[in-house]
């Protein structure tokens, strides 16, 4: 038994030392991580616009800033965020702060329950993509963005390699130096292609339940940004918050709800059960410049001027 | 309690440092009892924690079998002389050895099959056109009821055959039906195996708890990195099979034939490895079964400890192969019938038992079943490559049916495998098929048994295992699958 404790000890302290030297090596093949993170969140450095919009896929992918802004005096920028949820958001929103040329005059944010709800987990591709390299270190001060998470364990963030728990590739592709999946796209097999396939949900899930915002609402108040509330075409409303979650919403934001615009059309303008065809996207881009326009002018008739000086 | 998550990771060695130190008393009067205790009351945790109520069972299943055995041997003595011939047998035992068949087939069949019967009778009458309202019993199977009750029974009967003294000790006899790393899917020990070495004082060897240790991790690979990845693809295909190609549908198969290994034999490794750390010898349950010359010896190296329990207890009795070619016909398809239906109430079960049994004809009748019974020698023949081939494409065609919700989405599977068009997996089937390779290289050193030389150096065999378990903490997921035969 001494032997045994003895060797395990060893083994304990080999295991260990020989995660730490793969540490090094994904360090090694990341060279310049700060080089990392400006490439990763280009578009808020020195970002200069008057209405950014906040979500995850079903902005970042199906929003057009061309479409929606059309016609404002705005200057407007998509900085939602495939595969995350409103942690992210409100992360997002607090580097733009710190980091924008300026503060942006509007906030519009995606409040359906696939972004404010999601499932408070981190576990699909994308959302590990952005953010598993920086959690060891804490890097952009990151971590603090993910502790409500369900499932977010500490040890899981710190301990080596722990944080790649799940997500074998993603290690593997980290340790070949390789920073997005699209950088090998003539590698293929890295990618994994999106299963499109549209069902309509067997009933809506209208949770009624509080639906949180990350402190993304106090943020805006503090910084004197108006906060306006999105919330997406959905199929059966399967992502629309409850009537009683919206009005108290309501009491924070103006919001422009557009869960029903493809009723009974969604096999046309859904291509699975979140995300829009291109020309459903046209049209809910259309759909969101009329209110925004609406906006601008009721803004403009109570003399408060949309458009800043 | 998984063997596959974090709880086990803090039982495991609890337990196992509170038992060698408990050990340093096994000398003294009722230091083995106390062991022993230990043993049956850590095997009961790690089955509550699953649902404490279901103890029950197992205790009562425990008491009936302990009461039994006694009884038996005591009728036994009682009726049958010393020098009667083997086969003699008392009427009063067998009385009491139907008891314990009553009271554990019965355990089994309420709680496994009651609810398939009671479903397929209402069919039945619809078929005629008389309409009963639908309903079920309100029950939960219990996790490895098959799994214990087939170790219990094995006990009363070879009490009953006089070739097993039954124990006189309740916890020893408690802590064999339900030591915890074979309780829940097996391997399903004989009582005249493992409980002498429950009964004898333990010796801790460091040879054998490293051979545990790895034993445990080898497990915990083929579960966590083949079994689990294979189970996202072949979840996806069986679940959509009409939108997939012919030959995504082929390699749907193949993947399930590897999670189903990787599941189970994982699982056996684990049982058998955690075994050993606590000094006891369970027996082997998978002999690199893909690697089978034929369908026979895919039953001599597949689920050991059931097939050998049917052919003690079920095959033999009913005469084996060595009546006539009729009755061994008959005893065949009974055999693999019943062990298609010990793992579900389902018609999909009984025809993967009766494809087995088909496929087993051939080699039977032409007297060829026990062609390729021992080890290969030094690197296979042509000859023995195609029947290794072949075997796996048969057991793999088995496997559909054994996986399909129904049999007609079985049938549909092999329809749009041969006409279907549809989508590929694509580059999504590489990580999958890495893990196949890995497991099959493995495999295949463990079939040959070549001296690989640079294994004698510790730091290899240490860098292997250090990647071998960084390979199960990188492919651990917080939502990894059950294991496959806690369902059985």
């Amino acid at each position: 038994m001494k032997r045994l404790i003895e060797q395990g000890t060893f083994f304990f302290a080999f295991l260990v030392l020989t995660a730490i030297a793969l540490e090094g090596w994904l360090h090694v093949r990341m060279q310049d991580r700060r080089a990392h993170v400006l490439e990763d969140w280009p578009d808020m450095h020195n970002l200069e616009a008057d209405l950014v919009f906040l979500g995850n896929s079903r902005t970042a992918e199906h929003l057009i800033p061309t479409v929606a802004c059309e016609g404002l005096n705005q200057s407007c920028y998509n900085l939602a965020y495939d595969g995350y949820s409103v942690q992210m958001g409100a992360y997002r929103l607090d580097y733009l702060l710190r980091n924008g040329k300026r503060k942006p005059k509007f906030v519009a944010l995606q409040v359906d329950l696939s972004f404010c709800l999601g499932d408070g987990t981190q576990r699909n591709f994308p959302m590990k993509e952005g953010v598993l390299r920086y959690f060891l270190l804490d890097q952009i001060g990151i971590n603090r963005y993910f502790r409500n998470y369900a499932n977010w364990r500490e040890w899981d963030a710190y301990v080596p390699l722990l944080r790649y728990k799940g997500f074998p590739l993603m290690f593997f592709k980290h340790l070949l130096g390789w920073n997005r999946w699209d950088r090998r796209s003539e590698l293929g097999f890295w990618h994994t292609p999106k299963d499109i396939r549209f069902q309509l949900p067997e009933a809506p899930k209208n949770k009624d339940v509080n639906v949180p915002l990350s402190g993304i609402d106090s943020v805006c108040k503090a910084n004197d940004i108006k906060l306006i509330g999105i919330i997406p075409p959905s199929p059966q409303s399967s992502f629309q918050p409850s009537d009683s979650a919206l009005d108290s919403l309501a009491r924070t934001m103006e919001i422009f709800d557009f869960s029903d615009l493809f009723a009974g059309r969604e096999s046309e303008f859904f291509y699975d059960d979140a995300h829009f065809t291109l020309e459903g996207s046209e049209i809910w881009s259309e759909a969101v410049n009329a209110r925004l326009k609406m906006l601008e002018s009721s803004a403009a008739k109570d003399s408060l001027h949309f458009q800043q000086p | 309690m998984f063997f596959n998550s974090l709880e086990f990771l803090l039982f495991l060695p609890t337990v196992f440092a509170a038992y060698w130190i408990l050990n340093l008393w096994t000398d003294r009067p009722r230091g083995l009892q106390v062991q022993n205790l230990l043993l049956l009351v850590s095997s009961y945790v790690f089955y509550g924690w699953w649902d404490w109520r279901f103890l029950s069972l197992i205790a009562f299943s425990t008491l009936v079998d302990f009461a039994v055995g006694l009884q038996i041997a005591k009728a036994n003595a009682r009726e049958i002389s010393a020098d009667a011939p083997e086969e003699a047998r008392s009427r009063t035992a067998k009385r009491w050895l139907w008891v314990s068949l009553v009271v554990n087939l019965g355990l089994l069949g309420y709680f496994k099959y009651a609810n398939f019967f009671i479903e397929n009778w209402i069919e039945a009458w619809s078929d005629v056109g008389v309409h009963m309202d639908p309903w079920s019993l309100k029950v939960i199977l219990p996790v490895g009821i098959s799994f214990y009750t087939f170790q219990t029974l094995s006990y009363s009967i070879d009490i009953y055959r006089r070739r097993l003294q039954p124990t006189k000790n309740l916890i020893d006899f408690a802590a064999f039906v339900s030591f915890f790393p074979q309780l829940v899917a097996g391997p399903i020990e004989r009582a005249s195996a493992l409980l002498p070495q429950i009964s004898a004082q333990r010796k801790f060897k460091y040879e054998e708890g490293v051979s545990g240790l790895r034993l445990i991790l080898w497990g915990m690979f083929k579960k966590v990195v083949v079994a689990d990845t294979c189970a996202i693809y072949v979840n996806d295909v069986f679940a959509n099979y009409t939108d997939y190609s012919g030959p995504t549908l082929m390699m749907g198969a193949v993947f399930f034939a590897f999670q189903i290994y990787g599941d189970f034999s994982g699982y056996s490794d684990i049982a058998i490895g955690t075994a050993r750390l606590f000094g006891i010898k369970l027996m082997t349950n998978f002999k690199t079964p893909y690697f089978s010359r034929d369908i026979a010896e895919f039953w001599r190296r597949w689920h050991i400890s059931l097939s050998t329990w049917f052919r003690d207890y079920l095959y033999i009795p009913l005469g084996g192969s060595r009546v006539g070619k009729l009755k061994a016909v008959r005893n065949t398809f009974v055999i693999f019938l019943v062990s298609g239906f010990w793992h579900g109430a389902n018609w999909t079960f009984m025809v993967w038992g009766l494809i087995h049994a088909l496929l087993f004809l051939p080699l039977l009748l032409s007297g060829k079943n026990r062609r390729n019974v021992g080890d290969i020698h030094g690197m296979p023949t042509v000859r023995e490559l195609g029947g290794i081939l072949v075997t796996f494409a048969a057991v793999t065609m088995a496997w559909v049916f054994f996986r399909a919700d129904s049999i007609a989405d079985a049938f549909g599977y092999f329809g749009h495998l041969i006409f279907g068009n549809g989508m590929g997996l694509g580059n999504r089937m590489l990580l999958a098929s890495s893990c196949i390779g890995l497991v099959l290289f493995v495999d295949a050193i463990l079939w040959l048994k070549p001296n690989i030389l640079l294994l004698h150096f510790k730091v290899v065999r240490w860098t292997v295992y250090a990647l071998g378990i960084f390979g199960v903490l990188l492919a651990w997921s917080d939502d990894s699958t059950q294991f496959i035969y806690f369902q059985f």
